[in-house]
């Protein structure tokens, strides 16, 4: 199996460039999408916002300069994506609110492909009550384990912030969990 | 489960993965659907931005002379509408009379150099001749308006 260093060496080869970025879409493909599915929810969405990512990536990796991880490159560029799209829906929809919590928990309650039970569907409501920042720590490191140390690059914040957060999430959904007994 | 992400003794026995499902067969055709896009993506945006570059000085002069005529000559034109054609006019029979003497000098009576010297030279001599005054033209016409004293002071100046 080729390492990601080798996969971005072919991928800045022209002759075999297209080869090489089917492969990076093949290995990273599902760990993407569902990272982008749990900050939009909606899977339409989150097919839009994956394909805007690979664009992005098959755009700048001529400038990417492996200085940071190619995992926690991609998941820079997904999250700032999601983000943007995000912001995007909150101008068109003309909402005061400095977070997209209603849209989100739209998206919830008519997403045809939510799979979970009463509790998890609590859970993602209060997930998505969350502000942008802590939802973002909460879904990584509670669905995805990643860790602190990987975060910082991806999301620019240092470990200390981010443990805050994390554990400021969990307390912020604790409550919401208790009060909707 | 670790400590560190459970959240409440409910979520103890719940998976920690995200309840949702995708479209069956979504991730087999992604690959296609992507490269499609991208292929889409790189076409469209180089001739897209060279078109946009080539036209946008151009543009840029079109619409600063809409801006122009839009702020001055509309308005005159919707306000003082007399005014306007009163200064067209003026305008209009200017360059006629013009061209029409340039036209004149240059095409029905052209000249060379040493012909209009010597025009010059019978219009200097003609103009001596017709200036130098009969001293008896010059009497006939005081005598008609003046009596012979006043003649006579005047011929003594």
């Amino acid at each position: 199996m080729k390492s990601d260093q080798q996969i971005i060496a072919e991928i800045k080869d022209e002759s075999t460039k297209q080869a090489a970025f089917r492969e990076l879409v093949t290995r990273y493909k599902e760990r993407l999408y569902w990272h982008i599915r749990k900050i939009v929810l909606s899977h339409e969405d989150t097919d839009d916002i994956l394909q805007n990512t690979f664009v992005k990536v098959w755009r700048n990796i001529d400038s990417f300069r492996e200085e940071s991880g190619l995992f926690t490159w991609l998941f820079r560029i997904a999250t700032n994506e999601s983000l943007t799209f995000l912001n995007q829906k909150k101008k068109k929809s003309f909402t005061s609110n400095d977070d997209y919590g209603d849209y989100l928990i739209e998206n919830l309650q008519t997403d045809p492909y939510f799979d979970g039970d009463e509790i998890q569907y609590k859970l993602q409501q209060a997930i998505a009550r969350l502000p942008e920042k802590q939802r973002l720590v909460f879904n990584m490191r509670y669905y995805d384990d990643i860790k602190y140390q990987d975060m910082e690059q991806i999301l620019g914040t240092s470990s200390g912030a981010l443990k805050a957060s994390y554990h400021h999430a969990v307390k912020k959904i604790e409550d919401y969990l208790k009060s909707t007994e | 489960m670790t400590n560190k992400n459970n959240i409440s003794p409910n979520f103890q026995n719940e998976s920690q993965k995200p309840p949702f499902r995708v479209p069956e067969d979504y991730f087999d055709t992604l690959e296609e659907r992507i490269e499609s896009r991208v292929e889409r993506e790189t076409e469209q945006v180089p001739k897209k931005g060279k078109l946009i570059r080539m036209l946008k000085p151009v543009l840029a002069m079109a619409a600063s002379f809409a801006l122009v005529f839009l702020l001055v000559y509309y308005p005159l034109s919707v306000f003082l509408p007399h005014y306007l054609a009163k200064q067209t006019a003026t305008t209009t029979v200017d360059q006629e009379d013009s061209v029409s003497q340039d036209d004149i000098l240059f095409s029905l009576f052209p000249v060379s150099d040493e012909s209009l010297y010597e025009a010059l030279n019978n219009n200097d001599n003609t103009d001596q001749a017709d200036t130098a005054i009969n001293a008896d033209d010059m009497l006939d016409y005081l005598s008609t308006a003046m009596n012979e004293t006043e003649i006579y002071a005047e011929l003594q100046k």
